[in-house]
């Protein structure tokens, strides 16, 4: 009787064959062929090729890391994200830009394109379909996350004055909205390649 | 070949890493993340997944890098953690209606690195294509199992209780996709398919 490809692959790997088949094996010159053959595929199968990941996916992995670290204060409740947001900060930033005097002259170039690109976010999210219904626990975490973080973001440019923020530290909130923005992009986008299969 | 085993971190840079050194986490990115996505890659198939995979194991990597006590090598801790990612893929929903869909489905990828191209002869270029095609071919589970077992080195005791499943689940899983390898390369050579051995031995 030949021995069976699982008693061969137990020979091939060492993983306690019992020693009568062993016997047979070393004997046999079909099951030795056999036997040479699967370590041949092993073999084969340890030299395929390896594969370099998508160049982009650094930074992604940076942002992601970085939306993971980040933990709410305790106290805050935060409020739900909504689209409105984008038009307040508007309004928040165009009051900063016209502070007349002792401001730093560079945050006029600086603003300006922030906002364009937080309003380009908002829209590729509009653009996005819906999330579905049943999503993994950690992507639901992470857009949770994210979106919570935006609202705290918000809430402060919402109260800039307030909360006596300075235009430095406006325009800081104001890239990590867009830091943020993007964050939630990207995890929303694998979220719907993956709800794609 | 599996470059998890070919790699190693220095550990000076593991500790910068657990203090956040971003320089730390990249030179760690860099050296397993060909890793990762081969793997990821092997199992699943698909290249946005696979870079997915890549990602979402990185993240946790970096983010519970503090977690990491040195038992065993920190190669096989980032390994671990790619391994379940890919296996939390293959379970979704998603991936199961698809396969159930399109069973024999080709990934249609395209290599971006090169690995052991160093391959000179036309016929053992074929004879990895053949392997990589038959590879594919083979049912998600089985293909995982022979990935993890005779390229990863895993044991079947570790394969089962990744996959939720027993050694001997592992062991048959094994067997069965080195007999389907073996009718698809054999049907590739243009012999005959046997899978009996003859009994005049």
């Amino acid at each position: 009787m030949h021995a069976n490809i699982e008693q061969l692959l137990k020979i091939r790997d060492d993983d306690a064959p019992d020693s009568a088949t062993v016997e047979h094996v070393a004997g046999c010159e079909e099951c030795a062929s056999e036997l040479e053959r699967l370590k041949i595929v092993r073999a084969r199968l340890k030299a395929l090729p390896t594969y370099e990941p998508a160049a982009d996916n650094w930074p992604t992995i940076l942002r992601r890391r970085d939306a993971l670290r980040w933990t709410p204060r305790p106290g805050w409740h935060a409020p739900v994200f909504g689209l409105a947001a984008s038009i307040v900060i508007a309004v928040a930033l165009l009051v900063m830009i016209n502070r007349p005097v002792e401001e730093s002259s560079s945050d006029e170039y600086v603003v300006p394109p922030l906002l364009a690109k937080s309003q380009r976010l908002e829209q590729m999210l509009r653009a996005m379909p819906q999330q579905p219904q049943v999503m993994r626990a950690g992507t639901a975490w992470t857009i949770s996350e994210l979106e919570d973080r935006i609202a705290i973001v918000d809430f402060q440019l919402n109260h800039i004055g307030e909360l006596g923020l300075t235009p430095e530290r406006s325009q800081q909130l104001l890239k990590d909205r867009v830091d943020l923005m993007n964050s939630l992009v990207q995890v929303r986008y694998a979220q719907v390649q993956r709800a794609e299969f | 070949m599996s470059t998890f085993t070919d790699a190693a971190v220095d550990p000076l840079i593991l500790a910068r890493a657990r203090r956040g050194d971003i320089k730390a986490h990249e030179i760690i990115y860099r050296t397993y993340g060909g890793a990762v996505y081969t793997l990821a890659l092997r199992l699943i198939r698909r290249e946005v997944v696979a870079d997915d995979v890549v990602q979402e194991t990185f993240v946790e990597v970096l983010t519970k890098i503090d977690r990491f006590k040195g038992e065993g090598s920190f190669a096989g801790w980032v390994r671990r953690i790619a391994v379940n990612k890919c296996l939390m893929h293959l379970r979704s929903a998603w991936t199961k209606r698809s396969q159930s869909l399109e069973p024999l489905e080709e990934t249609g990828r395209t290599p971006i690195g090169n690995g052991s191209v160093n391959d000179p002869a036309p016929e053992q270029v074929q004879a990895r294509m053949d392997l990589e095609a038959a590879l594919g071919r083979l049912p998600a589970k089985a293909r995982t199992v022979v990935w993890l077992h005779d390229v990863e080195g895993y044991t079947h005791g570790e394969i089962g209780k990744m996959m939720g499943k027993t050694a001997s689940f592992s062991k048959s899983q094994l067997a069965r996709a080195h007999e389907k390898l073996r009718g698809m390369l054999d049907g590739i050579n243009g012999t005959e398919i046997c899978t009996q051995i003859s009994s005049s031995c």
